[in-house]
């Protein structure tokens, strides 16, 4: 096996509040091979996001605190670098693309001029090489009338040429690892697909890899090669694309995949997920997933469930892992306490 | 390597010719009327302050006894005053210490408060707390009375009054420019500029504080009509400006004595008092309007 590009080592990222220590990022281990897509799958409050900056180091300190683990990348642990070190690091090494086409760009400058600084920054290139540069990304982006896009204000730039800029900004030296926090979560369906078309011709052509955070299935399936399914702050299931769509093999997975509405499945039932993520405060003390699932049982209320392999490479956190469809009884209505 | 992306066909989405965004700030300015009254105002004294030399009809320091408190007439257009000196010479000369000290106040404030406020807004923390309790503290204290202390303590001219309350009106833009730092802080862009590895000093300077700037315009035109009224107010009492050169606050309280008799000396001088203050504040209020991003496209 490829040694990683990333790896993310038992990472703990704790956040101090009036209720006390929040686990939001509660021993992530994750991996990506160079040239791989790792989808990070979870719900709203799952600490999806918070995983992205901490590898980043966009966690604000304080509230937040790296409280354990490593962060590896290219076998660097980025949590022992100094914040100028890691200043270095983004937005060259690794980069990142916001959700919010919206606001992600300064409203004072054009479009052109805020990735010809990011050239500037970090290629040392002259004013007139970077603008050059910027209309030649702008160009493989696919931003028609590149030149003319170059002294555009954001607010003059739809919401997909927005997302096309962030890209060209993010890709403007070439990083190795691309951090996509739901980067087409807030543009329409064509759009959408038009931006993650994008994303896989500029994996190729680049050669990056890229954490793809997102909460919708449908995405992963385009875009993944591993995905890890993400709750409450633990990694609950990592697989590749293959297993996790068709033997999922934790009950979470399970219901995500359930949630998705789908004209072809023949009147199958679409089921939501009842209930809303724990509150990390107050997490429960067996499996965190356990109050909101139709297949637990007592073992699943009192004990932590460890980690099981089901195949090579398909993990689950889970008492019954890949066979929870074979538990005697399901509960009928599970009762959401919180 | 343009093959590479998907192609969006040109025609979908063409490059309107909206006007940049200077126009568009200079037509809705135009279409403000306060902002415009306001302008005029503010014109037309930095006119007289500019040229004062060449529009003053007299020498504004020379005396002539003979002609003590003559009423307005031919000879003297806004009269005399008790030292027989031209008022409206004065008046046009006066305009040189009014603005040129209202100015310089504000700009103190700015050059001190908006740093002060835009890092503490940025960083937040123990460092934010401090600085803002701080404020508060010089917030309690009307900058008038605190002014007139130190002033007592170093002496009363120009330099000092300005240079107190320059220091004194820290506070109102600190904690504006706070408060907009807070709001802009939170903006996607200032991550993105973080996840771009540019650091803290160039995010603050660079990225946040233009989005500052109008609040930043906005309040520091308010200010200047307060930095007037304080300035004049001290010079009343004789504490700023000192004679014989011109200036209203002063020729305002020259001209108390002999309010009954020669009442256009306190009239001439208050009258510009209020044309600048209202001017200010219109001007100011024209331009919270024309500058409130609500009204900007979205």
């Amino acid at each position: 096996m490829r040694s990683p590009i990333l790896e993310l080592d038992d990472l703990q990222v704790h956040f101090s509040t009036r209720s006390g220590e929040l686990h939001a990022v509660d021993g992530v281990s994750l991996s990506i091979a160079p040239g791989e897509t790792l989808g990070l799958v979870g719900e709203s409050g799952s600490g999806k996001s918070v995983t992205a900056r901490a590898i980043m180091r966009l966690v604000p300190t304080p509230p937040g605190r790296y409280a354990g683990g490593r962060i590896l990348f290219e076998g660097k642990d980025l949590l022992t670098l100094s914040e100028r070190e890691m200043q270095a690091m983004r937005g060259h090494q690794i980069s990142m693309v916001f959700q919010d086409p919206m606001t992600f760009l300064n409203p004072v400058y054009t479009a052109g001029e805020q990735v010809a600084e990011a050239i500037r920054t970090h290629q040392g290139a002259s004013r007139a090489d970077a603008k050059a540069q910027t209309i030649e990304l702008f160009r493989t982006v696919g931003i028609p009338n590149a030149e003319a896009r170059f002294s555009a204000y954001p607010h003059e730039l739809s919401g997909g040429l927005r997302q096309r800029v962030m890209i060209s900004m993010a890709l403007s030296s070439r990083p190795r690892l691309l951090i996509a926090d739901e980067p087409t979560t807030a543009l329409d369906v064509t759009i959408q697909a038009q931006i993650l078309d994008l994303l896989r011709n500029l994996q190729q052509e680049f050669g990056m890899s890229i954490l793809l955070i997102t909460h919708d299935l449908g995405v992963v399936a385009e875009m993944c090669d591993k995905v890890a399914v993400m709750y409450a702050g633990r990694i609950v299931e990592e697989a590749s694309i293959e297993p996790i769509f068709d033997n999922p093999g934790h009950p979470y997975t399970n219901g995500l995949l359930e949630a998705i509405p789908n004209a072809s499945n023949d009147g199958a039932p679409f089921r939501p997920i009842p209930g809303s993520p724990p509150d990390l405060a107050r997490l429960p003390p067996g499996c965190r997933f356990a109050p909101r699932c139709r297949y637990r049982q007592e073992i699943c209320i009192s004990t932590p469930p460890p980690m099981v392999q089901i195949a090579p490479g398909h993990d689950a956190l889970c008492h019954f892992a890949g066979e929870y469809k074979k538990n005697l009884v399901e509960v009928p209505t599970p009762a959401v306490s919180r | 390597m343009s093959a590479i992306a998907t192609e969006l066909s040109p025609e979908l989405e063409p490059l309107s010719d909206t006007p940049s965004s200077w126009n568009m700030l200079f037509w809705r300015f135009r279409r403000n009327r306060k902002a415009v009254a306001g302008a005029c105002i503010i014109g037309f004294l930095l006119f007289l302050m500019i040229f004062a030399p060449w529009l003053a009809p007299k020498d504004p320091l020379h005396g002539d006894l003979a002609s003590t408190l003559k009423a307005p007439g031919e000879d003297f257009l806004l009269g005399a005053d008790r030292n027989g000196r031209d008022v409206l010479s004065r008046l046009i000369w006066g305009s040189r210490t009014a603005l040129g000290g209202a100015f310089a106040v504000v700009l103190i404030s700015e050059l001190i408060g908006v740093p002060i406020g835009i890092v503490a807004g940025y960083r937040g923390g123990w460092f934010d707390t401090i600085i803002s309790r701080i404020l508060d503290v010089m917030l309690a204290f009307p900058p008038l009375l605190l002014s007139l202390a130190i002033v007592a303590a170093f002496g009363p001219s120009l330099k000092n009054v300005v240079i107190s309350l320059g220091v004194l009106y820290v506070p109102f833009i600190a904690r504006v420019v706070r408060g907009v730092t807070l709001v802009q802080r939170e903006m996607t862009y200032s991550e993105a500029a973080k996840a771009m590895g540019y650091p803290n000093r160039r995010i603050i300077f660079r990225h946040i504080l233009p989005n500052c700037l109008g609040p930043v315009i906005v309040v520091s035109t308010l200010d200047l009509a307060y930095a007037m009224l304080d300035l004049a107010a001290l010079s009343f009492l004789g504490l700023g400006v000192q004679p014989p050169t011109p200036d209203w606050g002063a020729m305002l309280s020259e001209g108390q004595g002999v309010l009954l008799t020669s009442p256009h000396l306190s009239l001439a001088a208050g009258f510009m008092i209020l044309i600048s203050v209202l001017g200010f504040n219109l001007l100011g209020d024209g331009l919270s309007d024309v500058l409130d991003p609500r009204q900007g496209q979205g």
